[in-house]
């Protein structure tokens, strides 16, 4: 087992307060106070604004890496139906749109099962007219 | 929902389109932006619940950033992380401190566009006497200790829930007083005086919790509010109307100046503060503390 020396730990406890220091520079997507607003209401206390900061930075990086592989999912789907070739129906495609599909392959691989309710419509071309309209 | 939780659940919706749109995404269904909305939320809750409880199993109130990344490790304990199969890895060498440095490094920084209101440290609701952001609260959750989690909203409490709680015991009266008072009259809400009421709208402004101090007038007003000093002027002893007994009219009197000078409150603080009017020519406002 690899034990670790005391300079070497010396310069991990300096990476991380230099880190933690380097987020004082740092504005995250999401904002302090949304942060600053649920972990209150989940009992955290730590005037500290770098462990808010932190927080927020974890919480980005990990929807940030579901929303990657909800992009990767979206292209996978879209060359699959290029293979198709389906001329009219690729120009529309194109989009790199968010849907629960992908979302919810995504998010299986970080054990959040999310399951959205059906759409029911008298028939399908109802469903089908609405979505061509939108687009 | 209360007013608090769409407001941020918004916030949230937009920080989530932010980063979903840096990632390279164009569009998103309305459905899917709101579940990842959502779980951003409850990843927020999570990583600070779970390093709220290592900090109070090791005796602590306040968390630590030991506390916070062993919170963040058990979080991603499922995807897995560099260094997870060591047990005696230090906090300070953990993988995930340098995935995150590695994640700060490499992406822009997207700031959010609005600047928002701190309504942590203001408290959640003034009125509804919960917890500021510095840990104190007022009003009649004062006897909780400030290391306790919030309470819930209280829109979220059904009829049931209203009524078991009314019939939890003479502890919690204040809780239903102050629901069924907010039920009567909404667009008001309670002050201490139970004569005055303070509109919603002036309450707005004021988002800062600050310590009451009492103003006394010592010269005299303005043309404009000659009306209101006129109950601090020491009134002669002969009352306007002939009926009145000399007794009465006194008794209105003092009435008439604790009403103004409790009003003047919520002006005074508004007009310091936020509108920042200047003084009154005339008026000099002294503190009497």
């Amino acid at each position: 087992m690899n034990h670790p020396t005391n300079e070497g730990r010396h310069d991990d406890d300096t990476a991380l307060s230099d880190f933690l220091a380097s987020l004082m520079d740092y504005t995250p997507t999401i904002p302090d106070e949304l942060v600053e607003h649920y972990i209150a209401k989940s009992g955290f206390q730590c005037p500290d604004v770098r462990l808010i900061r932190l927080v927020a930075v974890a919480t980005q990086k990990f929807i940030t890496e579901v929303a990657t592989d909800a992009l990767q999912h979206c292209k996978a789907r879209q060359t699959g139906a290029v293979k198709d070739k389906r001329d009219k129906q690729q120009k529309q495609d194109k989009r790199l749109t968010l849907t629960m599909d992908d979302l919810s392959k995504a998010l299986r691989e970080y054990g959040v099962n999310m399951k959205h309710q059906e759409y029911f419509a008298d028939n399908p071309s109802v469903g089908m007219e609405s979505t061509s309209r939108d687009e | 929902m209360g007013d608090s939780q769409i407001f941020y659940s918004a916030i949230a919706r937009i920080a989530a389109a932010q980063i979903c749109q840096s990632v390279g995404f164009t569009g998103s269904q309305s459905k899917a932006l709101d579940a990842v909305a959502n779980i951003l939320t409850r990843h927020l809750q999570t990583l600070a619940r779970s390093a709220s409880s290592n900090a109070n199993s090791s005796r602590r109130t306040h968390s630590n950033a030991f506390d916070l990344i062993h919170a963040i490790e058990q979080a991603n304990s499922i995807h897995g992380f560099r260094g997870s199969s060591n047990p005696h890895r230090p906090f300070s060498r953990s993988g995930i401190v340098k995935d995150l440095v590695q994640f700060v490094q490499s992406i822009d920084e997207i700031p959010f566009a609005q600047p928002l209101p701190r309504t942590k440290r203001s408290g959640f609701s003034r009125r509804r006497g919960q917890s500021n952001g510095d840990g104190r609260r007022c009003g009649s959750h004062s006897h909780v200790p400030p290391w306790a989690p919030e309470f819930p909203d209280p829109s979220t409490c059904g009829e049931g829930a209203r009524r078991s709680v009314c019939g939890g015991g003479d502890q919690l009266r204040g809780f239903c007083v102050e629901e069924e008072t907010r039920a009567v009259d909404d667009r008001f809400v309670e002050h201490r005086d139970p004569e005055i009421r303070i509109d919603k709208q002036m309450m707005k402004f004021l988002p800062i919790e600050r310590q009451r101090v009492r103003f006394k007038m010592v010269k005299e007003l303005s043309a404009k509010r000659g009306e209101i000093n006129t109950a601090k002027r020491p009134k002669p002893q002969q009352s306007s109307n002939p009926k009145q007994s000399p007794t009465d009219s006194e008794e209105c009197n003092t009435r008439h100046e604790k009403h103004t000078a409790n009003y003047q409150e919520p002006i005074t603080a508004i007009q310091r503060d936020y509108l920042q009017i200047r003084n009154i020519t005339g008026d000099q406002l002294v503190s009497v503390q």
